[in-house]
């Protein structure tokens, strides 16, 4: 019995954990290029309304659903392209500039729903599948082999990712404007094209991210639905030391505190749950008061906008 | 709030009344007409976006000596910044 509930906390954590995953890595590419993006968190409200939506009007099951992530992600690059022009090309605040962008995101969203859809209403979404064979394994198989197709689309965008921002030209371009743009620049890195080129991309994931919620993991649509994701996500870059694998890391142990406090409600364990539901959040505040070392990891320029005409 | 208040506490009285009378106004508005208070939070948002870009241009000398000068008055005579 003990044993089958943990299997089936680690089995519900997975799918749990691959938002943090995909917004995670996005903001991994903007702080890498030395930008810091807070609309995460309203980026992916309006790409969940977005995917849901074109999911919604075109009601055809597996093709519609891939039509409304593709939607999200264009609409996220579109956001992200609003963030990089404000932070990039007119220097703004970062900071302040992303919780507008939140703010923007959330009423964009908000407004939207109760425009065209009102009520909640639930969709059918991408369904779970069960790998053949490997699914009949005994642990192993629920653990890893019955989620649905963008869990390994994003577990395969961690190695992905790794590559490209350590193997390729691009992601060195990338680590040396966000490590040191005067030499970055001098070299001939055009900073404010490649901040430009990470904060889109970055956008683009989040918009991946919300759609997976509304459509994958959720099947429907409700106000504030992303419930804080975006900021945890850019607390769990800070805890995976800007690495793709550590993001994972963090995702997982994030959503696997998660998935543990869901199911002390569901088997009705006798333990407060209202302490419980505190539990991840009180995870990821002892994991990085521990991890203090983490700020010698930061990108150096992390926040602070480049003037190509101005001196240090 | 604090920069659209011009990074002054004083400057922070009427920016907040601005912002609270917007969400006033949203709640009479989504009573009165049906319009979803969240278009507010939108436009918010896109105030402040204004706002943080708008910085960049005031940032000219001129421009910041000029905006100082109005701000000085407008606190009697004492530093602004």
């Amino acid at each position: 019995m003990l044993f089958e509930i943990v299997t089936g906390i680690i089995a519900a954590a997975i799918p749990l954990s691959i938002t943090f995953l995909l917004v995670g890595i996005g903001e991994m590419f903007n702080q890498k290029a030395g930008v810091f993006n807070l609309g995460a968190e309203g980026i992916m409200m309006v790409g969940a309304f977005v995917g849901f939506y074109v999911e919604y009007v075109m009601q055809s099951g597996t093709g519609s659903s891939f039509l409304g992530m593709i939607a999200a992600i264009g609409v996220g690059a579109l956001m992200g392209g609003i963030m990089a022009l404000i932070c990039v090309k007119f220097k703004a605040e970062q900071g302040i500039a992303g919780i507008a962008l939140y703010m923007l995101g959330w009423g964009i969203a908000g407004m939207l729903f109760r425009v065209y859809i009102g009520g909640t209403t639930s969709i059918v979404g991408l369904k779970a599948i069960e790998i053949p064979v490997l699914s009949s394994i005994p642990v192993i198989g629920q653990i890893l082999f019955t989620h649905n197709i963008m869990v390994y689309v994003a577990f395969a965008l961690v190695p992905l990712s790794w590559y490209l921002l350590n193997k390729t030209a691009w992601g060195l371009k990338v680590k040396a404007v966000g490590t040191a743009p005067r030499a970055a620049d001098t070299m001939g890195v055009n900073v404010d094209r490649i901040r430009m080129q990470c904060v889109i991309l970055a956008g683009a994931m989040a918009g991946l991210a919300g759609a997976y919620l509304s459509i994958c993991q959720t099947h429907m649509y409700a106000d504030n639905i992303t419930a804080g994701r975006g900021f945890i996500a850019v607390a769990l870059v800070y805890f995976g030391k800007w690495k793709p694998t550590g993001i994972l890391w963090g995702a997982l142990l994030f959503s696997l505190a998660h998935s543990f406090q869901r199911s002390i409600q569901v088997y009705g364990i006798d333990f407060p749950y209202e302490i419980a539901v505190v539990f991840p959040y009180l995870l990821v505040i002892v994991v990085l008061a521990f991890s203090g070392r983490s700020n010698i990891m930061a990108p150096s320029v992390l926040g602070r906008p480049y003037y190509r005409e101005q001196r240090d | 709030m604090a920069l659209f208040g011009g990074l002054h506490p004083l400057g922070a009285i009427p920016a907040s009344i601005v912002f609270g009378l917007l969400i006033v106004g949203a709640y009479m508005m989504q009573r009165a007409v049906q319009v979803p208070a969240y278009i507010i939070l939108a436009i918010q948002g896109l105030i402040i976006l204004a706002i943080v870009t708008s910085s960049v241009f005031i940032s000219k000398k001129s421009m910041k000596a000029k905006v100082l000068a109005k701000l000085k008055k407008f606190t009697g005579g004492k530093d602004a910044v």
